[in-house]
């Protein structure tokens, strides 16, 4: 997240991220560049929330069909910033990642 | 200060902070367009309109609360015009939607890491296309908060555009504007207040060059001393109608010359609170007539209000002149009964068998003290 000198690489920044309810926070995201318009706004930080939802609820259904006696994935998101929209960026399991997410299943006994 | 300093200072003035009444910290830049309208995009605003919020405009160390009286939404033309009550002694800018490539332009805003104002220049790349024109510019950083930002021409001394977009914050690939074309299309009650305002208020078009005045088609008609000409504020009561007429008729020259303005409560426009423009021109009068009658000397108002302001500021930015019209008693008590009246043997002007030759001699007073306060500081 950091170069040698200890700043923030400079294709990162600082935005403003806000919850449904109104609660707002910053995160480091990546920039990705794109047009956008200029009003000093608050990301809205579901859409994120709702990309790592879909993604984990795919690789389960995959599991499901499948059916292994056990499996687990790992995936890493980084945030990024296009357009002024906040997205999930799923990067290798590098030191950029905001933040790592492991997801387990296990094949439910048959009894 | 050169000139183009001059109308980028009077730019500063013209734009305000408008911030999110939820979130203070999601905020943009609007500018005011005409008396108590301001300016700025739809997008910034876009979350106090679908709660059905006022704004907060911060304007000139002040906070203010604005209602979203128009709103055309994004992607386009992202348009709003706020509406403050009662904040009217403002500059306003003058829109003019004239731009040619690489004009070079201006542009003030209160960005993201400069939250007191932050100046940008850029220089015009062209329009994109119909129907849903975009000024294009670059050169210069758009940063986040520029938004609704003024984008002034500085070869045309107009402001032609509404930044709206950036192309890459942290470069100088610059960004785009709403045109003002769009605008005057959006809002088309704008052309008939901006006309208004300048043919009143003559701030821009004092701060402009010769070439620039060309350019906008605003070289006729721009009175050349209206920069210093002498307010003159006529405090009267309605019972001394007729006489307070008769004197702006003698003092009609100094007008049409333009060495004067002039106010008094019949100016007021319909809708208007009159005390309030009453104390406004009280404090801006240079030279301020007590057109004194027995009546005057009755009001309540007039000693309260007006002849209380009038003796405060005399002698100090203001110099008050009574003038006798009718007779009246006890004149020397009354507070301005130590000051100066004219006609000078303090016959009052109701008493000269010739009223005319009393005009005058009171016009002629007058017009030497118009005289001497234009006179250059020494």
């Amino acid at each position: 997240m950091e170069d040698e000198s200890g700043s923030a690489k400079a294709n990162t920044q600082i935005v403003g991220a806000k919850l449904a309810d109104g609660t707002t926070f910053y995160v480091q995201a990546r920039t990705l560049g794109g047009e956008a318009d200029v009003g000093i706004k608050f990301a809205s930080f579901e859409k994120v929330a709702k990309g790592m939802e879909r993604f984990a609820e795919t690789l389960a259904g995959a599991w499901k069909k499948a059916e292994p006696s056990k499996a687990s994935v790992e995936f890493a998101v980084e945030f990024a910033v296009e357009s002024g929209e906040l997205m999930a960026l799923f990067v290798n399991g590098s030191t950029t990642a905001s933040m790592k997410i492991t997801l387990e299943w296990n094949k439910p006994s048959s009894t | 200060m050169d000139s183009l300093e001059q109308l980028q200072s009077l730019l500063h003035l013209c734009t305000a902070r408008v911030t999110d009444p939820k979130n203070p910290n999601e905020r943009g830049t609007g500018f005011f367009v005409a008396p108590g309208f301001i300016l700025t995009c739809a997008h910034v605003v876009e979350n106090a309109h679908s709660s059905k919020m006022a704004v907060s405009v911060q304007w000139a160390g002040q906070s203010y609360i604005a209602k979203i009286g128009r709103f055309r939404d994004k992607p386009y033309p992202d348009l709003a015009l706020l509406k403050i009550d009662d904040l009217t002694n403002h500059p306003c800018v003058y829109l003019h939607q004239e731009v040619r490539v690489g004009d070079d332009l201006y542009s003030y805003g209160y960005t993201d890491k400069y939250p007191d104002g932050d100046p940008t220049t850029f220089v015009c790349e062209g329009s994109t296309n119909e129907p849903q024109p975009l000024l294009k510019f670059k050169f210069g950083e758009v940063r986040a908060g520029l938004s609704g930002g003024p984008l002034l021409n500085q070869r045309t001394g107009g402001v032609c555009g509404v930044v709206k977009r950036t192309r890459g914050t942290d470069t100088v690939m610059g960004g785009r504007a709403i045109p003002i074309s769009t605008v005057f299309r959006e809002f088309q009650e704008l052309k008939e207040l901006q006309e208004q305002f300048h043919q009143q208020n003559r701030q821009w078009y004092d701060s402009l060059m010769t070439e620039q005045r060309k350019v906008l088609g605003i070289e006729e008609g721009v009175p050349k001393n209206a920069a210093n000409a002498v307010e003159i504020f006529y405090s009267y009561v309605e019972e001394d109608k007729d006489m307070a007429e008769r004197l702006q008729k003698h003092l009609i020259l100094l007008k049409r010359q333009e060495l004067i303005t002039d106010w008094h409560s019949g100016k007021l426009a319909p809708g208007e609170k009159p005390s309030e423009q009453i104390k406004k021109h009280l404090d801006t009068a240079k030279i301020i007539l007590l057109l004194i009658s027995q009546d005057f000397m009755f009001s309540e108002h007039h000693d309260t209000v007006e002849v209380k302001r009038a003796m405060e500021r005399h002698n100090k930015d203001a110099i008050v002149i009574p003038v006798l019209l009718r007779p009246t008693n006890d004149l020397d008590k009354a507070p301005f009964g130590k000051l100066l009246a004219i006609p000078r043997n303090h016959k009052p002007i109701s008493k000269w068998s010739d009223k005319d030759e009393a005009f005058v001699e009171v016009a002629r007073e007058i017009r030497e003290v118009v005289e001497r306060l234009r006179l250059p500081n020494p």
